[in-house]
Formats: structure tokens, sequence, C-alpha cells
């Protein structure tokens, strides 16, 4: 009698513990990347309010910087006022272009004089820009 | 002549499983990550920035009430008609009994720090408006 090698069969079917590893790990991925636009703002001090219920600023909003020295920044980026008023003209055609509306938000430093935001609000508002949003912060003790 | 099978051995049985450790450890990573470096929540105060120049017309029987935030040494001065507030309380309680419809519009000189230009938009906003314009004061 001619006995065959027994070969050691695998079970057939799927696998799941890479997929569930992978999918847990884009889960993260994607929850860890949309947190990441406003960790990585740049640190500002910012007015203490509890800011406009129902308000949320969008993913793809224009963020501008304005510091107690008068500075603005774009992305990080230091910008003149005039590149700030360019760029956000220039978002501010596309958007209508589009049918959409532009999110634009400042960010300025509370110990700060606010000549400077009137300063680029008043350039804003020349070339048609006059929505926007002002940035808070939570208070710490979560009132006003 | 033999060849050692050596090394497809330790990979088949007996060697460590890397992937499970590695998995884990990548976990570990990003849940410190998003844990250490979440800062405070951002929110924002929604403002319409109102043209200087006056409109015409039957728009005049609803003008909005107007609050500008100047300085009077280093106090913040809130004025809303005649009256001169120093407190956000004061002006709180006056806005309350205005009405809403016609919308408010804060003048901010610039001088005025940020957080007391804020401290008025949040004030017309917690007392009810939903029409606040932001307007520098010359």
């Amino acid at each position: 009698m001619i006995l065959r090698p027994q070969t050691r069969r695998r079970p057939l079917g799927f696998d799941m513990t890479p997929m569930i590893d992978v999918v847990l790990q884009l889960i993260i991925f994607f929850l860890f990347t949309s947190q990441l636009s406003q960790v990585m703002r740049s640190p500002i001090d910012l007015p203490e309010e509890k800011g406009d219920e129902g308000q949320v600023v969008s993913p793809g909003a224009i963020v501008i910087d304005v510091g107690a020295d008068g500075s603005y920044l774009m992305e990080g980026q230091a910008r003149t006022l005039e590149e700030v008023v360019r760029v956000v003209s220039l978002e501010q055609q596309h958007a209508e272009a589009v049918g959409e509306t532009l999110d634009l938000l400042i960010r300025a430093d509370r110990k700060g004089p606010a000549a400077h935001i009137n300063m680029l609000a008043t350039r804003l508002a020349g070339v048609g820009v006059r929505q926007w949003k002002l940035g808070t912060t939570s208070p710490p003790g979560g009132g006003p | 002549m033999k060849l050692s099978r050596r090394h497809h051995d330790l990979t088949d049985s007996g060697g460590l499983p890397m992937t499970s450790m590695i998995d884990v450890v990548f976990l570990l990573l990003i849940f410190f990550m998003v844990t250490v470096s979440a800062s405070a929540p951002e929110s924002d105060l929604a403002s319409t920035l109102k043209p200087e120049s006056k409109t015409e017309g039957a728009a005049a029987d609803f003008q909005p009430q107007i609050v500008t935030v100047s300085r009077a040494g280093d106090a913040v001065v809130y004025t809303l008609g005649s009256h001169q507030l120093t407190t956000r309380a004061e002006l709180a309680r006056l806005l309350r009994e205005l009405p809403k419809n016609s919308g408010v519009v804060v003048k901010v000189r610039n001088d005025v720090p940020v957080e007391a230009a804020a401290g008025a938009l949040q004030t017309c906003k917690d007392v009810g408006f939903t029409k606040v314009s932001y307007v520098p004061a010359s």
C-alpha cells in the first residue's frame, strides 16, 4: 500500500486580521488629519470668548493670523497686508465663480490693538470681502 | 549536499511575529501624539463688515444700534447712544432692552485691544442680536 504523504491543508477563507488593522489605521489617520489643521495653526493668544454657536469653520477656510505687532501670517508664512488682500481677493473671485461663499477666519492676538484688524477689514471691504469670522478660544472655566 | 533550512524554519514557525507588535506600537504612537498635542478648541465669532457709506431712503427707519468701543486711559468704554458704559454687563443689560431686528453695529477704535472688540461682539451675540456688523471707527 502506498501511503501518500500527509499535506497540511490550510483552511480556506479570508484572514480578517490585516484588514482590520488597515481599517483601524485609516480611521485613526483621518481622525488625526482632520484635527491637524487646528493643531497645526500657529500659536496665538486669542480672545477668550465662547464664540458664535453653530458657526463652523470649514477645512478649506482662509486663515489670517494677525500678531500684536501688526504682522500678518497666512499658512505660517509672513505676508504683507497687500499680499494678504491680493490672496483673499483671488480666493473671493474663485469662490464667486464656483458659486460658493468665501470662509475667512481672522485670528488676532487679544492684547494687540484693533488697528491692525481695522486696517485689514477696511482693505478687505475694498475688494468686496465683507463676511469674516474672528477667532476666539474657549475660556478656561467655560464661562464668558 | 544538504542545505540548511534554518532560515525558513525560523520564519515559518519559530520567529517573532513582528506585524502585530508594529501595529500596536503605531496605535500607541498615534494615540499619544493626538492626546498630547491636542490644543484648546477654537471657536469663532461671525461678523459682517458693514460699509461706512450711508444707506439711503426709507431704510433710515430701521437704523441698527451702534455700539462704539473706545478707550479712556486703561479702561475700555462702550458707548451706546448717550450711555457710556465701562463693563460688558452694563452693555448687555442695555442691549437686551433694544429691538433686535435692525441689528447692531460695533464700531471699534484703533487703540482698543482686540479682546475688547471681541467682547463687544460676543455681548451682542449673547443678548440675541443675529445681525452684528463690525465697523472700523476712524
